[in-house]
């Protein structure tokens, strides 16, 4: 350990400064109207709701499943959506529900898959990652390969709290676990993506070349 | 601070979550420990990374084939039979359902188990047993049932006069013997104090069994006693 301070004004990582992204509380207006409107079968309604979480429930569906299952997966989930409305009794935010049956959904369709030894973690790592919006597009491409190589629930949580921004709370309940064991599979999950992301994130750091192949692979 | 403790706070520090002195101390640690700081560079960098990544575009597809799969299932819906489609729309509820009566099943053996235990501590409830007053018909008074509670009174109340048959069987049968082997033995002897002391304790013994096969194999050894006693195999060996 180095025995020099490092100066008050360099620039160390912290705390995130952004708002989350999609915080369920902020996109909700008024669901018990929707969700009653639904209940009797309004088509207007049901689409309002669809068009309501149609990002969310694909964007989660993609990440956790890959980008060719998750249209098929996608609707799987609006289907239970509109099927369970019925018993739908606000116990919980609508967005919260929503997003539960989506993780389910997906979470149970990879393991269907896993079962039929149908999953391929190189196959998935070929698909062409969506576009990016950061400072470094080799770094999020490579990023995007190495969520897709995480374990399902690494995956899952990935995907709720750091991309689509949701609480620990709001993690805790979709996954229906304790806030502590969220946090813990998050950091577990982190450290995962550290070790997969070494060389890269290294060079993001400037202290080493991500080296040829990395740079080809990125920009595939 | 050390290492494992910084290391071990990364993602709470990141995600803003620490007191502002715990979040100095880590602030402290990185400025002097590099390899802590690349780790926390690396954890900023993954959760930027990914709170960056733009959302996929959903396939405008998908609503067409919501709207197919959800007219799909209506029309399975209207082939089930009525009892198919009562239990499909009860189903969220039968889980609920099927643990509550679990639970009500669970109390009910629970308060079965514990209405034997009075039987069980009988003995030192009923009056003491004494030979010498006791008649040849006064054998083995019934246990006192125990109060049924409402919940289990149905089951209990079959169960406790089906042991109510078996009891008065066994004491027909034992006080006819008990009487035949006193006239063996006769009023006033130590052989009949002896004898008395020995039919008193068995007769404990079946007071304190449990109804069911303990109170069988209990009954079957006063029995097998009077038995040989009225016979008078046994009269020989007491009088010796």
């Amino acid at each position: 350990m180095p025995t020099i301070a490092r100066a008050v004004t360099d620039d160390l990582p912290g705390p995130r400064t952004l708002a989350p992204a999609a915080a369920l509380t902020a996109a909700v207006t008024d669901d018990s109207a929707l969700v009653a409107a639904c209940q009797r079968g309004e088509r207007r309604a049901m689409e309002a709701l669809y068009h309501q979480y149609k990002r969310r429930v694909f964007g989660l569906c993609h990440r956790i499943v890959g980008p060719s299952d998750a249209e098929e997966v996608a609707q799987d989930v609006f289907v239970r959506v509109f099927r369970g409305l019925g018993n739908f009794r606000g116990d919980s935010q609508l967005g919260t529900w929503v997003y539960r049956l989506a993780v389910n959904a997906a979470l149970t369709h990879l393991g269907k898959q896993k079962r039929r030894g149908e999953v391929s973690d190189d196959e998935l790592e070929q698909v062409a990652a969506p576009p990016t919006a950061v400072r470094d597009p080799r770094l999020s491409a490579r990023v995007e390969a190495a969520l897709r190589r995480l374990p399902a629930g690494y995956r899952a949580i990935l995907v709720l709290h750091d991309i689509e921004g949701l609480s620990h709370e709001e993690c805790a309940a979709i996954l229906d676990c304790r806030v502590g064991t969220c946090k813990s599979q998050l950091h577990k999950a982190r450290a995962k993506m550290r070790e997969l992301l070494g060389p890269a994130l290294a060079a993001e750091r400037g202290l080493a070349p991500a080296g040829r192949d990395t740079d080809e692979e990125a920009a595939r | 601070m050390t290492c494992r403790e910084a290391q071990a706070r990364l993602t709470a520090y990141l995600d803003g979550e620490l007191d502002g002195s715990t979040a100095s101390a880590i602030r402290g640690h990185l400025r002097v420990c590099d390899d802590c700081r690349h780790a926390a560079e690396d954890h900023a960098a993954i959760r930027d990374s990914l709170a960056g990544l733009a959302r996929p575009e959903p396939p405008p597809a998908i609503w067409d084939g919501v709207m197919a799969k959800l007219g799909e299932a209506e029309i399975a819906d209207s082939r089930r039979s009525r009892w198919s489609r009562l239990l499909h729309r009860l189903r969220p509820h039968l889980l609920p359902a099927s643990l509550a009566v679990g639970a009500c099943a669970a109390a009910a053996v629970i308060v079965h188990v514990r209405q034997d235990e009075p039987r069980r501590a009988a003995p030192q409830a009923v009056a003491p047993i004494d030979p010498a007053e006791r008649g040849a018909t006064d054998l083995v008074p019934p246990p006192a049932p125990p109060p049924i509670p409402p919940v289990t009174r149905d089951a209990t109340i079959e169960l406790a006069a089906e042991t109510e048959r078996i009891d008065a069987r066994y004491r027909e049968v034992a006080a006819d013997l008990l009487g035949q082997a006193r006239e063996q033995l006769g009023e006033k002897s130590a052989a009949r104090r002896r004898f008395d002391r020995e039919v008193a304790g068995l007769e404990r013994a079946v007071l304190a069994a449990p109804a069911g096969k303990a109170r069988d194999r209990a009954w079957h050894a006063l029995i097998t006693f009077l038995e040989r006693a009225a016979i008078g195999e046994l009269v020989a060996q007491v009088r010796r």
